[in-house]
């Protein structure tokens, strides 16, 4: 019997034990994105951000049944302008009837204004890393302009700005031009071990926006120091091994083709001689096929294949080493991930040169890099040629 | 048993009584006080008339409708009529009655007033004979009763359509017929002071465990009680805890179900009157488990076994689950079925937990409602609530559709399991869990679900813990559990029933 | 009423094997992977764990085969015979208080992390008292409950301990686990000072729950794998944890286990964060610890007030574990008191049980085999 009062009173102090958090589903403001820019009008000394939140307004995306009330947008946007980050959610608090509530936050995009800045990059990074309510899988983007107007592009399939962004920078299968997307908990990452990072960039342009090439990041001082193209970034792909697939546009004696890949290795073979000079090998190895051909010779033979492999390899080796050089001369600095590399393979002597990897004596920058390419075409897709 | 003054006992005292209780040799005083002791009842049937050479007068009772009358006449008054050369002397006479000339198979003697009116209230007939102080019980038990039929409340698709009925006779017969075995054995109880109900305890002898046999007939034994209508208050009159929402011994309709019960070493006790058959002990496992998974092969009945306990959870947990994401943890749910759950209770003006509660009461109105009307009706009820209140309930703005889907799908899954007594358990529990889940949210969900572990595991069913054979486990006993084994992979009696015979099948090699 | 054979009060090996993981994984093994990866590089911080481990699969042993010696006699009553009562009451004591502590610790570390990730604005106290009920309820309960709750809790935390891990792969970076064996020797020194060993606490219910087995002599061999089960799971956990994160990151992480669980991704996108999922389940895990520590110390005060009623000792120790569980003001000094508490239990496990060896061996105190 004893028990059973027990249970009993387990049970009313559950009842009776009250609802802090209870918060009902439509009363969130659900977050889907986040833009940080620098405010237009500075005051003081210290920098003032403006964040745009993006709210979802559940109504304006519609029930299934009722098919989507297409009057109402289905997202609002605010904007808040302070230092902190956190009073400006709690500002929103005060501007918005439901909360903002950021568990369900795809996307952060940073414009390249704030991101230059000192340190500017990293402070606003802490609350959306620290916080509770983030998740390790935000995507971080950087925007060419105003960062809060990506937050307004149309799209026809997917209503939601940030959602639309969040899917395109998926398509890294597609176009080598794309780095992985970046996950806050990787940039928490690069930014303990002060590594040097690439974070994707789009640039906005008539209510539309694209991917184009990426921000190269600084890991000490967590600020943008350059920017990189589409074509450079098939090449660090090519150069770190993580290109998932892409294109390759290359002139053969026929007129333009253009070389799909579908499976590309790297092998890099570093080391550093008794006079400190750092080398490092990196052999690449490409797959894939003929995916566009702008002239009517037949394809099919062994002696052309080999003649493309090579037009191929010449074309990959010419874009790699382009890339490094402008990484050693214009850029100065180490964005491949070598230091990394480096710590990973061999910690001894990363140990003596981790402070003097892009700064100092700059190791990396006299470093010599050689790229060898061996490409491959495999096929020339369903025909050989489509007209004789 | 019951005394000899039974019906003072049951008699309320200041009532005057003016008969004998004892049979006399006066024929005429012994009617009279039959006639007197039940207020001469108008289906009470008392037969007199003469016979032999030296006319001796005799007398048949009986009360009409319990009696097979075609069995009485044909047995009893023909062959009295007929009879020839009967002795002259009462006693002899009585004698040869008893002995020659009635062919009735069940005859025994009664000595008292007692015997004769239970006798006759049972359904027995009486003889009488003028000069005796002694009568004859002879067992004429009929009368009208219905026919086997399909289980309603179990029905399977494959798997015998025989279903117990309201007499005990048709229902022992039922199991001796599945189960031929001299080992096979019935105790015969009677329960309720005034009803009078015949009881059977039925088990294995060589298989069960002769404890378990000593312990379910030692709680039976306590029971005193005016009248068993139903198996349902020898229940819980017998079961461990009463507190407890988990049914601690089964019920079935199945001679099949019952049968099978047997041979694993388990007690099965019958009562006259009801199709409801128990089966002691029962185990947390059990309760998820028909006989029909047996029926098929053993892929299907695995699949179907792990259908259930989807369906326990669902039945469970899926409308606290509702409210805990809900009202607690929107995060959990994925991003677009988030905004399109908070678009769809823009309009709802109460919390989750009353659109869940006021749905869930709906639909346990339906179920009740849909329980008293006749089928077809029933059926109408059904899909005017099901279809008609959910839809009208949606556009009036009272609850989300995605409140409809849960509690449908809730109240769908309740009714797969496989039997009522555990649906309903789990529907009350449903409404603890919803309580936890809107105080707590996930936090509350699991406290809760670890009380109801807790509470499983300190639970018992005529000694054996209602979690075994989780725990405390026997690997053994995991074949039929969650999976079911293929038939010749299952050698062994359930180890935790502790059998005397522990094999159940003597080769354990299936010949191809 | 007579019961069967295998209900009473009695346990099994078996159980004594699922006992020793469900008193040794509690909340432990959410924060082990900081304190690892914050003193060795790379993933080396498996070297001490591995070491701690078998250690620990040792002491286990070591104490399973001491206590099968004295089959059916409670702690107390063979400590007793070796070194007198009154000392054997005050290692009993000693053993209470600190199971007590280790309840308030586990139910007062339970409610910070549930505060931080299923709730927000509700007090730790009104977190933790639902819980030290629960707690209260199980305990009440028969002590042969307790083995079957941990018999059928322990599958579904293994499992949900493997999902994590399993699923997790995709995201491991085998980059992360370099570099190999560069950690200098202080850092597993300090290692095994903070963590190794003390990852691995819970042996102590060997010396109380042998009392209840009924064939002692395989006690030890199932104490020794009942180890190993965490060992392993700390082990993969662990790896994963670096190779997900890297190393730098997991040491900056609070609770690094539950945010792998952040990571993962459940085929089917059934829930968008399975960290919560994984939090919830593992509350059970913590449940366990917390209810067979809470046993422990009803089991050696029932020792020695004998004649105090089992219920009567719960309603005193309640309280006392609420307001012991709450007196710490934040997580620094809750985690104080728990490395404090950590290094009692480790060395009053291995001082009693040299003491009792040597007294044992030199005053011939027999053992009834």
């Amino acid at each position: 019997m004893n028990k059973a009062y027990l249970f009993l009173l387990g049970c009313f102090c559950l009842l009776l034990a009250g609802c802090w958090d209870e918060v009902n589903i439509e009363e969130r403001g659900f977050v889907i994105g986040v833009a940080l820019d620098l405010a237009e009008e500075q005051s003081g000394d210290k920098p003032i951000i403006t964040m745009t939140d993006q709210f979802v307004v559940p109504s304006g995306l519609g029930t299934p049944s009722e098919g989507g009330n297409n009057a109402e947008t289905p997202y609002n946007n605010l904007s808040i302008s302070g230092q902190s980050l956190f009073k400006i959610t709690r500002e929103m608090a005060l501007i918005q009837g439901n909360p903002p509530f950021y568990e369900h936050l795809k996307l952060i995009v940073v414009s390249e204004e704030l991101a230059r800045e000192p340190e500017m990059f990293a402070n606003s990074m802490d609350l959306l890393i620290r916080d509770h309510e983030m998740r390790r899988e935000t995507k971080v983007i950087i925007s060419d302009q105003k960062a809060k107007e990506l937050l307004e592009i149309e799209s026809q399939i997917e209503p939601l700005p940030a959602m639309h962004i969040d899917r395109v920078n998926e398509n890294m299968d597609k176009s080598g031009a794309l780095i992985e997307p970046l996950r806050i908990g990787n940039l928490n990452e690069y930014m303990l071990e002060k590594n040097n990072y690439l974070i994707p960039r789009v640039v906005p342009s008539d209510g539309k926006m694209m991917f184009n090439g990426a921000g190269v990041f600084d890991g000490k001082t967590n600020q943008l120091v350059d920017v990189i193209s589409g074509l450079e970034i098939v090449a660090v792909n090519l150069i770190t091994g993580d290109l998932k697939g892409g294109y390759i546009e290359f002139e053969s004696n026929d007129g333009e083709m253009v070389y799909e890949i579908k499976r590309a290795k790297s092998n890099i073979e570093m080391n550093i001689d008794e006079t400190g000079k750092l080398n490092i090998d990196i052999e690449i190895d490409t797959e894939g096929y003929i995916a566009e051909v702008f002239s009517d010779n037949s394809l099919l033979s062994k002696e052309y294949f080999n003649e493309l492999d090579k037009l191929i390899s010449e074309r990959m080796e010419k874009i790699t080493s382009n890339i490094i050089k402008k990484a050693q001369e214009d850029i100065g600095m180490d964005f491949f991930g070598f230091r990394k590399m480096m710590e990973e393979r061999h910690y001894k002597e990363w140990l003596k040169v981790k402070d003097n990897w892009d700064e100092g004596e700059n190791i990396f920058q006299n470093a010599s890099i050689n790229v060898t390419v061996d490409a491959t075409v495999r096929a020339t897709g369903t025909v050989d040629q489509t007209r004789d | 048993m019951l005394g000899r003054s039974f019906y003072w006992q049951n008699k309320k005292k200041n009532t005057e009584e003016n008969f004998s209780l004892e049979i006399g040799t006066n024929l005429t005083e012994n009617l009279s006080n039959i006639r007197k002791m039940l207020e001469d009842p108008s289906d009470l049937v008392i037969r007199e008339f003469t016979i032999g050479k030296a006319n001796h007068r005799i007398a048949i009772v009986y009360i009409d409708g319990i009696v097979n009358n075609i069995y009485i006449h044909d047995h009893i008054m023909e062959d009295l009529k007929n009879a020839s050369d009967l002795p002259v002397d009462k006693q002899e006479l009585f004698d040869a009655v008893d002995k020659e000339v009635i062919t009735v198979t069940g005859i025994e003697r009664g000595h008292s007033l007692d015997d004769v009116s239970n006798a006759i209230l049972s359904g027995n007939t009486v003889f009488y004979l003028d000069g005796v102080d002694q009568v004859l019980i002879m067992d004429t038990i009929g009368g009208e009763s219905r026919a086997i039929e399909e289980p309603q409340s179990e029905s399977l698709i494959r798997g015998s359509k025989e279903g117990f009925v309201e007499n005990i006779r048709t229902n022992t017969m039922m199991i001796r017929r599945y189960i031929a075995d001299p080992n096979l054995r019935f105790s015969t109880y009677k329960v309720g002071r005034r009803s009078k109900k015949e009881l059977v305890v039925s088990y294995m002898d060589g298989i069960v465990n002769p404890d378990m046999v000593d312990e379910v007939k030692r709680r039976l034994e306590t029971i005193d009680i005016d009248d068993a209508p139903e198996s349902g208050y020898i229940e819980q009159w017998i079961e461990d805890s009463f507190l407890s929402p988990f049914p601690q011994i089964l019920n079935t309709e199945r001679p099949d179900k019952a049968s099978e019960a047997l041979l694993k070493g388990k007690v099965v006790i019958l009562l006259d009157r009801t199709p409801f058959v128990l089966i002691a002990p029962a185990t947390f496992g059990g309760l998820l488990q028909s006989p029909e998974d047996n029926y098929w092969r053993w892929s299907l009945g695995t699949l179907v076994r792990m259908l259930r306990y989807l369906a326990a959870f669902i039945s469970v947990f899926l409308p606290a689950l509702y409210i805990a994401l809900v009202s607690y943890h929107p995060g959990l749910i994925p991003s677009d079925l988030a905004f399109s759950i908070a678009a769809s209770r823009d309009e709802v003006p109460f919390p989750p937990v009353m659109e869940a509660l006021i749905m869930t009461a709906t639909m346990e109105l339906l179920r009740e409602a849909g329980l008293r009307l006749p089928t077809a009706i029933g059926q109408t009820i059904g899909i005017v609530g099901g279809l008609v209140i959910g839809e009208a309930a949606v556009s009036a703005g009272i609850v989300s559709p995605i409140m409809v889907i849960v509690v449908a799908l809730n109240a769908i899954a309740s009714f797969a399991l496989p039997s009522y007594s555990i649906a309903i358990t789990f529907r009350i529990l449903q409404f603890g869990l919803m309580a936890a889940a809107a105080v707590f949210g996930l936090y509350g969900i699991i406290l809760c679900y670890i009380m109801i572990n807790i509470h499983i595991v300190n639970l018992m069913s005529f000694g054996v813990p209602y979690s075994t054979p989780f725990a405390p486990s026997f690997m053994n006993d995991w074949k039929d559990l969650v999976l079911r084994a293929p038939i010749a992979m299952m050698k062994r009696r359930p180890v935790y029933m502790q059998t005397n015979d522990k094999k159940l099948m003597n080769k354990g090699e299936r010949k191809q | 009423m007579k019961r069967f054979k295998y209900a009473d009060e009695r346990i099994s090996e078996r159980d004594i094997m699922i006992a020793i993981p469900s008193i040794v994984m509690g909340v432990g093994i959410l924060s082990m992977p900081k304190q690892l990866a914050s003193v060795t590089k790379g993933a080396d911080g498996w070297i001490p764990l591995l070491l701690g481990g078998l250690f620990a699969v040792f002491i286990s042993w070591a104490i399973a085969k001491f206590a099968s010696g004295f089959q059916g006699q409670t702690f107390l009553t063979y400590a007793s015979k070796i070194v007198t009562k009154p000392v054997a009451i005050v290692l009993s004591l000693m053993f209470a208080i600190l199971s007590i502590f280790v309840t308030a610790y586990q139910i007062r570390k339970i409610s910070n992390i549930s505060q931080q990730y299923l709730f927000d604005r509700t007090p730790i106290e009104v977190i933790a008292l639902p819980f030290l009920l629960v707690v209260v309820y199980a305990v009440s309960g028969s002590r042969a409950g307790l083995f079957r709750i941990n018999m059928m809790f322990m599958p579904i935390i293994l499992s949900i301990a493997l999902i994590i891990v399993v699923f997790s792969v995709g995201w491991l970076n085998a980059g992360n686990l370099m570099p190999v064996l560069q950690t200098p020797i202080t850092g597993y020194t300090q290692v095994i000072a903070n963590t190794g060993a003390i990852s691995y606490l819970g042996f102590g219910i060997l010396w109380f729950y042998l009392s209840l087995v009924d064939k002692p002599k395989k006690a030890p061999k199932a104490a020794a794998l009942g180890m190993c089960i965490p060992v392993g799971l700390y082990m993969m956990i662990f790896i994963m944890c670096i190779g997900v994160f890297g190393n730098a990151v997991t040491s900056n992480l609070l609770y690094p286990t539950i945010e792998l669980a952040k990571v993962v991704e459940i085929p089917g996108g059934f829930f968008e964060r399975f960290e919560s999922v994984f939090f919830v389940i593992w509350i059970m895990a913590i449940f366990i610890t917390a209810t067979m520590a809470m046993d422990i110390g009803i089991f050696a005060l029932n020792a020695i007030f004998k004649n105090t009623e089992k219920l009567k000792i719960i309603f005193i120790l309640t309280p006392i574990i609420y307001f012991v569980g709450m007196f710490p003001r934040d997580v620094m000094e809750v985690d104080l008191i728990g490395s404090i508490m950590s290094w009692l239990m480790l060395i009053l496990n291995i001082t009693v049980l040299i003491l009792l060896t040597v007294v044992a061996k030199i005053r011939g105190v027999k053992r009834n085999e």
